[in-house]
C-alpha cells in the first residue's frame, strides 16, 4: 500500500471542524496604516539592494 | 490611493467566512504601500486566512536577514490570519487526498495549466471547506474552471496606466462532482 492511498470521495469537513469563524472579520485602520508603513519600508530596503547589486555587477565587470 | 474597480458580487463574496490569500498577492504586496491602501479598501479591510505553505513560498528565496526580518513582519501583521502548524498537519492526510484526486481531474479534463504542488494543496483544501471558503489570487488560471469558479474580480490601477487583476475563486462543488463521476466511470471500464 502507498503512503497515498486510492480516494475516490473527497474529504468535505463540518461545520467548525477545521476553522471556526472569526469573531472580528475586518482590521481597524491602525492595522492598514502599519502595513503601508512596512510596504514602503520594504520599497525603500529593496531599492537599496538593487543599486547594492548593480554596483557589484559593475565591479565584477 | 490608486483606483480600482471590482464586480458587483464582491461584497457577497465576502460573506464567505474563510478567505485566504495567495502567494501572488502577497508577493504584489509587499513593496507596494499604495496596493496595500487599495486592495484593503476593495476588501473592507477584511482580514486574509494565511495557508502555512504560502506562508512557506513567501519566505522561500530570501538571501538577506534584512529582507527577511521586513517579510515576517509584513506577514505578522493582524490583516492575516494564520492557521498553526499543528492544526494543519492534522488535517494534512485529507487535503493530500483531495489534491490527488483533483489532479487526477485535471488530468481527465486536459487541465492544460501548470499548478504547483502548493496550488494543489490549496486547491485539496478549499475542496474541504466547499461553499464556505476561497482564495484570493492573481494567478485564477492556476485553479481551472472545470472545478472552480471565479467568484469576483477586482481590478486595480497601475502607476504605468496598466491594470492588475486580483479574483477571489472558491469551489464549485457540483461541477467537481460532476468531474469525479466522469473520472469514476472512465476508471471502472
Amino acid at each position: 500500500m502507498t503512503s497515498f492511498p486510492k480516494s475516490s470521495k473527497p474529504h468535505y469537513l463540518k461545520k467548525d471542524e477545521f476553522l471556526s469563524p472569526l469573531k472580528e472579520k475586518s482590521v481597524k485602520q491602525e492595522v492598514i496604516d502599519e502595513l503601508v508603513k512596512i510596504t514602503k519600508e520594504s520599497r525603500k530596503l529593496e531599492e537599496k539592494l538593487l543599486k547594492k547589486r548593480a554596483a557589484n555587477d559593475r565591479v565584477s565587470l | 490611493m490608486i483606483g480600482f474597480h471590482y464586480s458587483d458580487n464582491l461584497q457577497n463574496t465576502l460573506l464567505r467566512p474563510f478567505i485566504f490569500v495567495d502567494n501572488d498577492v502577497l508577493t504584489e504586496l509587499q513593496n507596494n504601500p499604495e496596493l496595500v491602501e487599495s486592495l484593503t479598501t476593495a476588501l473592507n479591510s477584511r482580514k486574509l486566512y494565511l495557508h502555512p505553505l504560502t506562508e512557506f513560498e513567501s519566505l522561500r528565496d530570501i538571501p538577506f536577514l534584512e529582507t527577511r526580518l521586513i517579510k515576517e513582519r509584513f506577514l505578522n501583521s493582524p490583516l492575516f490570519k494564520k492557521i498553526s502548524r499543528e492544526l494543519y498537519v492534522e488535517f494534512l492526510p485529507k487535503f493530500t487526498d483531495n489534491a490527488l484526486l483533483l489532479s487526477s481531474i485535471y488530468t481527465l479534463k486536459q487541465y492544460k495549466g501548470d499548478s504547483s504542488y502548493v496550488d494543489l494543496m490549496l486547491a485539496g483544501m478549499l475542496i474541504s471547506l466547499s461553499d464556505k471558503g476561497a482564495l484570493l489570487t492573481g494567478n485564477a488560471k492556476d485553479f481551472p474552471r472545470c472545478v472552480f469558479d471565479v467568484l469576483s474580480v477586482i481590478n486595480v490601477d497601475q502607476e504605468d496606466g496598466h491594470m492588475k487583476a486580483f479574483c477571489i475563486v472558491g469551489f464549485n462543488k457540483e461541477k467537481f462532482e460532476k468531474c469525479n463521476s466522469d473520472l469514476q466511470k472512465l476508471e471502472l471500464k
